[in-house]
């Protein structure tokens, strides 16, 4: 592990974790002097019981402000300040996030005009507005792999301007994370694969990306561990505490890992066919992940050779050449990919043309590949990519992805030197 | 592979930054926190070494003015400084508050932010139980010179009392090589035994914790590459750098554990004897390696991986694995030897002291280890080699 | 205690490198609406952005060097007439049309749709004097954005081109990821591209 020449890393999040962690939770909050907290949710968290669940595990210890749970998919700054107002009238004191990304964006957008007065969150847009401690926030993750709980900016969007709005600060930081298997237990096995494959990828990029350091290698390499040794056997016997735990810990890990690390070209292309065409997140990473691996190999092969030894464990690291380490991580996950169709009975796609929406359509067709591979350039995530990340090259991915065919090496762009990290 | 637990609690709640020009990113950190004037507070030694000159560059061109420069700090952290430097602060109107320098120093800045957050003339209440109540200051540690392992955590020792609190943690660690290079070989070798043996206790705690190992990993990792050939070359920058960075690693996992026997031993025994800690846990590491060696207790195999990296774990037997990575630590320790030579004083400690440490540090352990089995390891630590 | 023992330290200046990222500031922000015309790259990236879009590269802190700085040290006339870089900053502004303008370094009473800031002078000499690529130097959080953030991507491939133009090979291949290939950027478009930005951008 060399120290780079320069890097920061900050998790600065509370993390429990464990079976029967959400009873923790009445404590943790009378620590932070906090008793009535309001329940920011989704509609679809609140539909599989899982609601009912943190309610229980909180018992009578503390009273529950209000169940908020008409948080939309892409939520927006109305539904902030609404959710705010209801705050104030309810006289809450704290905030419990249970759900995904968008829930725990929301919650944290409730949080700086709960704490901070005012009727809009539109008063707080821009750098430096958020000034001081905010109420105390507890977010319970509930798909493994968002990563979103240990991040310090809230991404809210504003569809009158149709641009979205961020909020960076160190105060909207989250108090508390929760890591309790009871909420991923339901997760049917297809998601359970995507956003299991969401956490790996994760890991993966935040190992080989420009700003990795020693400390977010660590993570990643554990998260690659336990999701390697764990999902198989999750999928198998859904109602695996101990794998649920492990898979969790892992997506918290991955997201502490890339949070500090950023992400490459799979996301680049993830968020990109996720915006464009509908994709779900997991689903894009656990697709174009061996594509990312291979495109990136002739920059960083002895990195991603590491990777083996988290995937397949030391005695195939020590079998295998070193020179086949780099290939042999992509054929691994390929080969997951693959176990995890089987696994899933065939609803975790391997390639773009099997991704389908709920009525079987096909979401992503060939005719649409260079447009997305246009699109690209407005994402973020190409610039941390080890190798230059263009429109063309973009489609020689995108049309390998489509078909499920592996990357012509020869045909990838080469240039530069070795990166420097 | 090691079951999850059935429930842990992690923070690491400073924000690390290291490397090139880390320093100039203080202004624009603590422009994150709202703050323009930090109180920076040193010792006399670090002036006495160029380093706050050094220091006062980084900030140029930037809107932060420096409200003041205390620097009266010596090897001891006392309430009568810490109200002085309090009062300092309050006049200039600072709002931050920087720690350029190691143990004492740190303690001394997490004492005025107390005092100063929360408007108090002394920290009876906190020593009595009471948590600080609300957000403290903003307090970044520029670490420099030999760590004593307590700087990027939640405790703070003033006047020989120990107080331990969340709102303690700084809210930031620069490390940089203009600050870090240049101590003397002692120092560096006692920062660099504090870590070992803190990331190999955080690792080797009861209980898997899978966040700790994550933590734990890269500091002993760092160390097992540049302990031995960095320690005694202090101008050479990148060892330096990789030797606070594990530092600063090793106490982030170390204090989310419970504290180990080596550092129980060593605490009790410098608080008898006023010896430095580093030096103490140079004879005491190796007496408890020594012990877990006899007992066959076994020892985690990341602790391996950590220490010797992927190749040579790969390549070694299962039921080894244990046993080499005590070996490479005892070989690590060992490497030591010439820059951090075994104390004549310690060999001369009186028996009942001995007695009397072994009970403080079985009574501080929370029944883990009991009083014969801290005799015998410190026994076995002092005594005088044969040679 | 007497206080006066520990005086206030006010920041230094280091004018020799705001000379130097200021001259540095100005050529890029001088060639890039020359290049957005003659290179066909430049020219799709930037009609991705929108239409009246105002962004800025710049360094933190905004405020450090004010006006008031330069005004004992500099004739009258170029206070009075506003010619002085107000901090050091690089606007660009793109018109109803989509054409690219450069508007100097003087932000006041303009509104930036999207703004990126170095987080201090050494981390923009790090960039600006090639020991750093631009990359790496996002990867080391040297600077921060604000605003519309899918633009700021776009805004560094522009960047990344214009580099490769304006730098001889043997720099441009410290600053950018990937140097052109031949099919990507041929030799003759380069060469005469280059020339024709030097001119055009420096000239009139």
């Amino acid at each position: 592990m060399p120290l780079p020449s320069f890097y920061d890393f900050c998790c600065r999040v509370k993390t429990i974790s464990g079976i029967n962690t959400l009873e923790q939770i009445p404590s943790q909050l009378a620590n932070m002097k906090a008793g009535r907290p309001m329940i920011i949710s989704d509609k679809g968290v609140a539909a599989t019981g899982l609601i009912q669940v943190v309610i229980q595990a909180l018992g009578d210890q503390l009273q529950i402000g209000e169940v908020y749970d008409q948080v939309p998919v892409d939520s927006d700054y109305r539904v902030v300040d609404d959710a705010a107002k209801i705050y104030r009238t309810k006289g809450c004191d704290a905030i419990i996030a249970v759900g995904g990304g968008s829930v725990i964006d929301t919650a944290k957008g409730v949080n700086i005009v709960a704490s901070l007065g005012g009727d809009t969150l539109l008063d707080y847009e821009g750098l430096g507005t958020v000034k001081r401690k905010l109420k105390p926030l507890v977010v319970v993750p509930t798909t493994a792999g968002t990563g979103s709980e240990m991040t310090l900016v809230a991404v809210i969007a504003d569809p009158d301007r149709k641009i979205k709005m961020l909020f960076p600060s160190y105060f909207i930081l989250p108090d508390l994370a929760v890591i309790d298997p009871r909420m991923t237990k339901t997760l049917p096995a297809a998601l359970t694969a995507s956003t299991a494959m969401d956490a790996m990828t994760h890991a993966c990029e935040a190992y080989y990306c420009l700003e990795k350091n020693p400390l977010s290698d660590s993570f990643a390499f554990r998260a690659i561990q336990l999701i390697s040794q764990h999902l198989l056997k999750v999928l198998q016997n859904p109602a695996d505490l101990q794998g649920r735990l492990a898979l969790a810990n892992a997506s918290a890990m991955a997201g502490i890992a890339f949070s500090n690390s950023m992400v490459g070209m799979v996301h680049n292309l993830g968020h990109t066919v996720g915006a464009l065409c509908h994709v779900p997140h997991g689903v894009a990473m656990s697709i174009f992940l061996p594509y990312g691996l291979e495109y990136n190999l002739h920059r960083c092969a002895d990195i991603i050779g590491e990777l083996l030894f988290a995937l397949a464990g030391p005695e195939i690291f020590a079998a295998t050449p070193k020179s086949e380490r780099p290939e042999k991580v992509v054929t691994f996950i390929r080969q997951m990919n693959q176990d995890l169709h089987t696994a899933t009975t065939g609803k975790h796609p391997r390639c773009l043309k099997e991704v389908v929406d709920r009525n079987g359509a096909q979401l992503v067709s060939q005719s649409m590949l260079p447009a997305i591979a246009e699109a690209i350039m407005l994402d973020g995530a190409r610039l941390t990519n080890p190798e230059e990340f263009l429109p063309t090259d973009a489609l020689t991915v995108l049309s390998n992805a489509w078909e499920g065919s592996p990357l012509d090496l020869k045909k990838v762009n080469k240039g530069g030197s070795k990166v420097n990290y | 592979m090691m079951p999850m637990p059935d429930y842990y609690e992690f923070l690491n709640y400073p924000k690390i930054v290291s490397g090139q020009f880390a320093l100039e990113n203080i202004p624009s950190e603590l422009d994150g926190y709202h703050a323009q004037k930090p109180l920076v507070i040193t010792s006399k030694s670090i002036v006495q070494r160029g380093l706050t000159k050094q220091f006062v560059k980084a900030f140029y061109d930037s809107t932060v003015v420096l409200g003041g420069i205390y620097d009266e700090v010596r090897d001891y952290a006392g309430i009568s400084q810490a109200r002085e430097a309090a009062q300092l602060y309050k006049a200039r109107g600072c709002d931050a508050l920087i720690a350029l320098g190691n143990g004492p120093v740190v303690d001394l800045a997490k004492a005025v932010n107390i005092l100063v957050s929360e408007n108090l003339d002394h920290l009876g209440p906190h020593f009595d139980g009471a948590a600080p109540a609300r957000p403290l200051k903003p307090l970044i540690v520029v670490p420099a010179c030999s760590f004593n392992g307590w700087e990027a955590t939640h405790a703070m020792t003033v006047d020989n009392r120990r107080l331990v609190a969340d709102a303690l943690y700084p809210a930031a660690v620069f490390i940089d090589e203009r600050i870090t290079i240049g101590c003397c070989p002692e120092c560096l070798a006692e920062t660099g035994i504090i870590a070992l043996a803190q990331a190999f206790e955080a690792m080797t705690a009861d209980g898997h914790n899978p966040m700790i190992d994550a933590l734990a990993h890269p500091a002993l990792n760092l160390l097992a590459q540049h302990l031995a050939n960095g320690a005694p070359r202090p101008s050479d920058s990148s060892a330096c750098m990789a030797l606070a960075n594990a530092a600063t690693m090793a106490a982030a996992a170390f204090c989310n554990a419970p504290p180990g026997m080596a550092h129980l031993l060593t605490e009790a025994l410098g608080r008898a004897t006023g010896i430095a800690p580093g030096k103490l846990m140079a004879i005491i590491l190796p007496a408890v390696i020594d012990m877990l060696q006899e007992q066959r207790t076994p020892i985690k195999d990341d602790v391996l991986l950590a220490l010797a990296g992927l190749e040579q774990f790969a390549t070694s037997a299962g039921p080894d694995r244990g046993r080499s990575s005590l070996r490479i630590m005892l070989t690590l320790v060992d490497s030591l030897k010439k820059t951090l030579p075994a104390l004549r004083e310690a060999f001369q400690i009186q028996r009942h002291l001995l007695d009397q440490v072994a009970h403080e540090a079985a009574g501080n352990s929370a029944g883990r280890f009991t009083v014969p089995q801290c005799l015998t390891v410190l026994t076995q630590a002092i005594q005088e080699p044969a040679s | 205690m007497n206080i006066n023992k520990y005086p206030e330290v006010k920041p230094g200046r280091k004018p020799l490198k705001r000379i130097y990222l200021a001259i540095m500031l100005w050529t890029v922000g001088k060639a890039i609406p020359v290049a957005a015309k003659v290179d066909p790259e430049i020219k799709k990236e930037f009609e991705k952005l929108p239409k009246n879009f105002t962004l800025r590269l710049m360094v933190q802190p905004e405020r450090a060097f004010p006006l008031f700085f330069y005004t004992k040290m500099l004739p009258g006339f170029v206070v009075k007439n506003g010619m002085l870089p107000y901090g050091l900053q690089m606007i660009l502004h793109i018109d109803a049309q989509g054409k690219v303008h450069y508007q100097g370094a003087d932000p006041r009473g303009k509104k930036f749709d999207l703004s990126m800031a170095f987080k201090n002078l050494e981390a923009a000499m790090m960039i600006f004097s090639f020991r750093e690529s631009t990359p790496t130097g996002y990867a080391h959080d040297r600077f921060v954005v604000e605003g519309y953030l899918p633009c700021a991507t776009t805004f560094m491939r522009v960047l990344d081109i214009v580099q490769v133009y304006l730098l001889p090979k043997i720099i441009a291949k410290r600053a950018v990821k990937r140097y052109p290939k031949w099919f990507e950027m041929p030799p003759w478009r380069k060469h005469i591209n280059r020339i024709i930005i030097y001119l055009r951008a420096f000239t009139f």
